[in-house]
């Protein structure tokens, strides 16, 4: 057994059950099979090309290619026959990849998923096989073992279990026996039979077995007993790690659309039942003097999870939406409230307190563009009765939506109070307050409003202009509602839009603000206290005589809700379509020419050794001031090129060390050059005279061709890329750094004189010569 | 005794004559060449030879041969228990006619003297002969008769029989320049051997092709090739390393160190070259350390030799890559 097979052995183990750690991932194991297949197929390879005496780099590129094929001919499986392999791979991937980017642990399913699985563990381990063999370093195969311990332990944001520490600890631990047992070798190898066995395997195993017992034990106790990182410790580096996200202010877009003077279709929607919906981007549940603001918020990804405060179905049931958006970019996805699973394409994460949902892929600007998709949601719409009985719940999560900031406007806190004098159910005083909001002084417009929320517009607002718009009315009465003790924010998104056979349709000025109230056991209810834009939710509106609403029947979002007063286009905003270069495609150009600089400065890097032993050798071979510099430089250059064939440099004197390298070389090179090469460094070394070394320079050249010639270029492309001279003249370097000076000679030791009474030496000389 | 004026000889002509010394040698030994080539080594570098090996291996023949091929005085003294120090060195004898003492040279008074089976004559009779090769002159009774000019003893030595022998010490082995070991010859030469030496004596064909004065002024050539100071500096290290080997108990002499240098001029001008290469140095190391040290007692229980101990003295020394 080769060397080369051990290692490759200990790297299969370490492979084949390494591929064990992505179980936890997903619930279909079928991606164990072909990566084990291929493991078995890369580790024959690398045997094989070891046996054919192949250069490592040129096995490292074999396998790099039977992995490639591996990847193509699972493709092959799924997908129409009729489309080329290399069509059909591309979306199968891409497929894969939203599938593991949409779809929470354990994963269902998927054919793209599954390779990009199988290919995760086999280049991980090919990684780690080119660490091992070719490197020759097999200490630094732990990183692609940790990787694979990694990535679920990251993925589920959980505690991964000690199985899957174990499966890796394993694995490295069969790749560094293998590794003891090559250097065991090496070193016994002349050594006769039983000196030999009293270290061998034996001593390997009981080794291992000593150092990583306690080893692996003190791991695990340790493990247990530290505090460990918190899972949310990785959030900021979930979207593709590019760090925290920073959430646009959607306000911003809101007054843009709405003051824009041409109505644009942004959207349309079918749904499954009679009425359209309001499409929620995102709230703002923080208040402060500057108005109404994001949070930090953590992301989560997978399936959308519980809503808040309602822990069953309210009695508005699910709905069905399947959303079309052409030409609308947003990092947030219009959903109905509460969404509960969508299927948008891209990555996609959702905040559990608000049901945000949010893009964190790479241009999640632009995520919404162009987007199909369905989402299932509840439709949160209260019975008046009971709300009106519901108490003030704290939503989970989302304590900020309760907190009263002392510097509110003492005109604002007393207006409050008096809408609400009398009125003790939260709910009816929420209707109180929208009802004030609707009722007469105030008015709609766009153009008046200045489009802040901060305490001053709002306090403007309320009792001076009494004009505004929905941001103007959303976060007045967002405002008032926690004065009055309930917990609220105001939400961004879209009205219902207008209805055109069996779609909606929803344009640019659709677009609207409306406060959300958290009540006990209903969780966020919408309010609506714009007049004009729409007519407020029959839950919200409290009948005449009666302390709540109690409609029997859902009142129809208004249609005219986009009635559009005078408002012109305040400035020249241009549409993401138009001509020219957009953000997005800069981005991405700007993203090509960084690729293309660090290719080209890796290239580089790859490429300096070579280029230095170059210019190295042409300098070496120049014009010398002295001959003797010009004998020694050739010399050198001899030996640099012996070293960069891949060869040991011989010790000894220059004819020695010429027989060995003479052997590579053609009969009359070796006959005529280098003798004449070796007679010059003779002669300049160890002569009084030197003869004339015109003839040198040829020689010279006669000798390093026929060296370079000894040996074709793919079996020593490794040295070509990492010249050997170089390496060595780095070893030569560190060697003279790190060692000491020899220690002084003892005068005692370099003359010993034998003593008389020394048996050996009375003993005849003759003697002791015959055996 | 040599009073003529010695012709003054270039490098060139130590290459050309010794390369006819060294084929009329080989028509009589074959197969021996590295044996000749140390002997001629030993020659031209003014040094005394000890060839020891089993009996039967021609150690006496390449004595006679190195003597016969040049035209100079060669004796041949056989060792044997009873031989007297006179017998080496010459005695003086009273001449009736003239009615005064007259000395009568021994055998040691020749340009080459082959001492046969050294180890067999007395100590008192080896510390003689040796005595006269180191001091190259002879005194008795008073009168000091100086000896011939090349001078060298090719001293053999059979180290199977040791019953009734008087093994040299190792200072009398230090006076030997080089030591050989013959060998058995290869089985082409030896079938050669038996072809050409079935019939006839070769030797008796042998003819001198030079004479002792020109020996004598190649060994004055030799003595101006040049050692450069690197060189000089890895024989000491060489040196050095047999004195602090852990398997030697006695490491190589100042005199060894003398003598190294003296064979690797002879060497270098032997190669044609006029200066000295570590590998002459390197090459004749074993030949003319070995017989000066002594292994330890490990080095013996391990049944290392000392050639195997020198070689890897040498190995451990680093070639100078400097001038």
């Amino acid at each position: 057994m080769r060397p080369v097979d051990r290692i490759w052995i200990g790297t299969s183990v370490a492979g084949l059950i390494g591929g064990l750690t992505l179980l936890p991932l997903t619930s279909d194991a079928s991606y164990l099979y072909p990566s084990w297949l291929l493991i078995a197929v890369l580790s024959v390879a690398a045997v094989v090309g070891d046996r054919l005496r192949l250069a490592k780099v040129i096995v490292n590129g074999i396998q790099i290619l039977l992995a490639a094929a591996l990847a193509v001919s699972l493709a092959m499986g799924p997908g129409p026959a009729d489309v080329a392999w290399y069509a059909r791979l591309v979306p199968l991937l891409r497929s894969g990849y939203d599938h593991i980017q949409t779809s929470a642990a354990p994963m269902p399913p998927d054919p793209g998923a599954q390779i990009i699985l199988t290919l995760i563990v086999v280049l991980l381990f090919l990684v780690a096989g080119i660490l091992a063999d070719t490197l020759e370093r097999p200490a630094w195969t732990l990183a692609p073992l940790l990787a694979l311990y990694l990535i679920p332990a990251i993925a589920l944001r959980t505690d991964v279990n000690v199985v899957s520490f174990l499966v890796v600890v394993i694995g490295y631990l069969a790749i560094l026996f293998a590794d003891g047992l090559n250097s065991d070798r090496r070193w016994t190898r002349n050594l006769s039979h039983d000196s030999a066995m009293s270290r061998g395997s034996r001593g390997i195993w009981r080794l291992s077995v000593v150092v990583a017992t306690p080893t692996l034990i003190a791991a695990i106790v340790l493990g247990l007993i530290l505090p460990t990182l918190s899972p949310t410790f990785f959030t900021s580096l979930r979207p593709n790690g590019t760090g925290p996200i920073e959430m646009v202010d959607p306000q911003l877009d809101l007054r843009k659309n709405l003051e824009q003077g041409t109505s644009r279709e942004v959207l349309s929607y079918t749904t499954n039942k009679a009425t359209g919906t309001y499409l929620r981007l995102a709230t703002l549940p923080v208040l402060n003097a500057e108005g109404w603001a994001q949070s930090q918020v953590t992301l989560k990804q997978g399936g959308l999870g519980s809503v808040p405060g309602l822990a069953s179905a309210p009695s508005g049931g699910s709905r069905i939406t399947n959303v079309q958006i052409d030409d609308f970019a947003s990092m947030y996805l219009p959903a109905p409230y509460a969404p509960r699973a969508q299927n948008a394409t891209g990555e996609w994460s959702y905040d559990p307190a608000s049901l945000m949902i949010i893009a964190t892929g790479a241009n999640r600007a632009r995520a919404t563009v162009g987007q199909r998709y369905t989402v299932e949601s509840w439709d949160v719409e209260p019975n008046g009765a009971a709300l009106s009985t519901a108490k003030v719940g704290v939503p989970e999560g989302q304590s900020m939506t309760l907190e009263i900031p002392a510097d509110i406007p003492t005109p604002i806190v007393q207006l409050v109070n008096q809408l609400t004098t009398g009125v003790e159910a939260p709910a009816l005083k929420a209707a109180a307050m929208q009802a004030y909001l609707r009722s007469t002084p105030f008015s709609y417009s766009v153009q008046g409003a200045s489009g802040k929320t901060s305490y001053d517009a709002i306090s403007t607002f309320l009792f001076q202009t009494h004009t505004g718009y929905c941001v103007q009315y959303a976060s007045a009465m967002a405002l008032m509602a926690r004065i009055a003790g309930i917990p609220s924010r105001v939400a961004v998104g879209f009205l219902p839009g207008t209805q055109s056979g069996d779609r909606w349709l929803v344009t640019s000025h659709d677009m609207h603000a409306w406060p959300e109230l958290y009540f006990e056991g209903q969780g966020w209810v919408r309010f609506e206290p714009t007049p004009a834009v729409a007519v407020p939710p029959p839950w919200t509106v409290v009948a005449p005589n009666q302390p709540s609403a109690a409609p029997s029947t859902v009142a129809e979002p208004s249609v005219s809700a986009s009635t559009q007063p005078t408002a012109q286009a305040t400035q020249d905003h241009q549409s993401p379509s138009a001509v020219g270069i957009t953000d997005a495609e800069a981005s991405r150009i700007r993203t090509e020419i960084i690729l293309a600089i660090v290719g080209a400065f890796i290239l580089l890097l790859l490429l300096t050794p070579m280029v230095a032993r170059r210019l190295l050798r042409r300098s070496r071979l120049g014009p010398a001031s002295d001959p003797h510099e010009s004998v020694a430089r050739a010399w050198l250059e001899v030996r640099d090129t012996w070293l960069d064939l891949g060869h040991r440099w011989p010790q000894g004197t220059p004819r020695q060390i010429a027989d060995v390298v003479g052997q590579r070389l053609p009969g009359g090179v070796a006959e005529t050059s280098l003798s004449g090469v070796v007679s010059a460094v003779e002669q300049s070394r160890y002569s009084e005279h030197l003869e004339d070394v015109e003839g040198l320079r040829r020689q010279v050249d006669a000798v390093l061709s026929g060296l370079d010639a000894s040996r074709p270029w793919y079996r020593r492309i490794g040295h070509i890329i990492v010249p050997g001279s170089l390496t060595y003249a780095a070893r030569q370097w560190w060697r003279r750094v790190t060692t000491r000076p020899a220690p002084e000679e003892l005068g005692e030791e370099t003359t010993r004189v034998p003593s008389t009474d020394d048996e050996s030496y009375r003993r005849p000389v003759g003697a002791s010569t015959i055996r | 005794m040599v009073g003529s004026v010695i012709e003054k000889r270039s490098l060139g002509d130590v290459l050309d004559i010794m390369g006819t010394v060294r084929s009329a040698i080989e028509g009589v030994i074959e197969g021996k060449r590295g044996s000749i080539d140390m002997a001629m080594v030993v020659l031209l570098a003014e040094g005394h030879l000890l060839l020891e090996d089993v009996p039967g291996v021609g150690k006496t023949m390449l004595a006679k041969a190195l003597g016969r091929s040049i035209a100079s005085t060669v004796r041949r003294i056989q060792f044997t228990p009873d031989l007297l120090p006179s017998d080496v060195t010459g005695v003086s004898v009273y001449n009736q006619g003239t009615g005064a003492f007259e000395f009568k040279p021994g055998g040691i008074f020749a340009n080459i003297v082959v001492g046969d089976e050294i180890n067999r004559a007395s100590p008192k009779t080896q510390s003689a002969m040796l005595e006269s090769m180191e001091e190259r002159q002879v005194t008795v009774d008073g009168v000091t008769h100086k000896l011939a000019t090349p001078f060298m003893v090719i001293a053999t030595q059979n180290p199977i029989e040791m019953e009734g022998t008087y093994p040299l010490p190792e200072a009398q082995r230090d006076r030997f320049m080089a030591r050989i070991e013959m060998g058995y010859p290869t089985v082409a030469a030896e079938i050669e051997m038996l072809d050409n030496h079935g019939s006839s004596d070769p030797l008796a064909a042998l003819r001198p092709v030079t004479d002792a004065d020109t020996i004598h002024s190649l060994i004055l050539a030799v003595r101006g090739v040049y050692v450069a100071p690197a060189v000089k500096k890895y024989l000491i290290d060489i040196v050095t390393a047999t004195r602090q080997s852990r398997d030697l108990r006695l490491g190589a002499s100042p005199r060894a160190s003398l003598q190294l240098l003296r064979a690797g001029r002879a060497k270098a001008a032997l190669s044609g070259r006029d200066y000295v290469l570590p590998d002459d140095i390197a090459d004749l190391a074993v030949n003319v350390l070995a017989h000066r040290t002594l292994p330890s007692t490990e080095a013996q229980l391990s049944r290392r030799s000392v050639a195997e101990i020198i070689t890897k003295a040498v190995q451990s020394v680093p070639v100078p890559d400097k001038r």
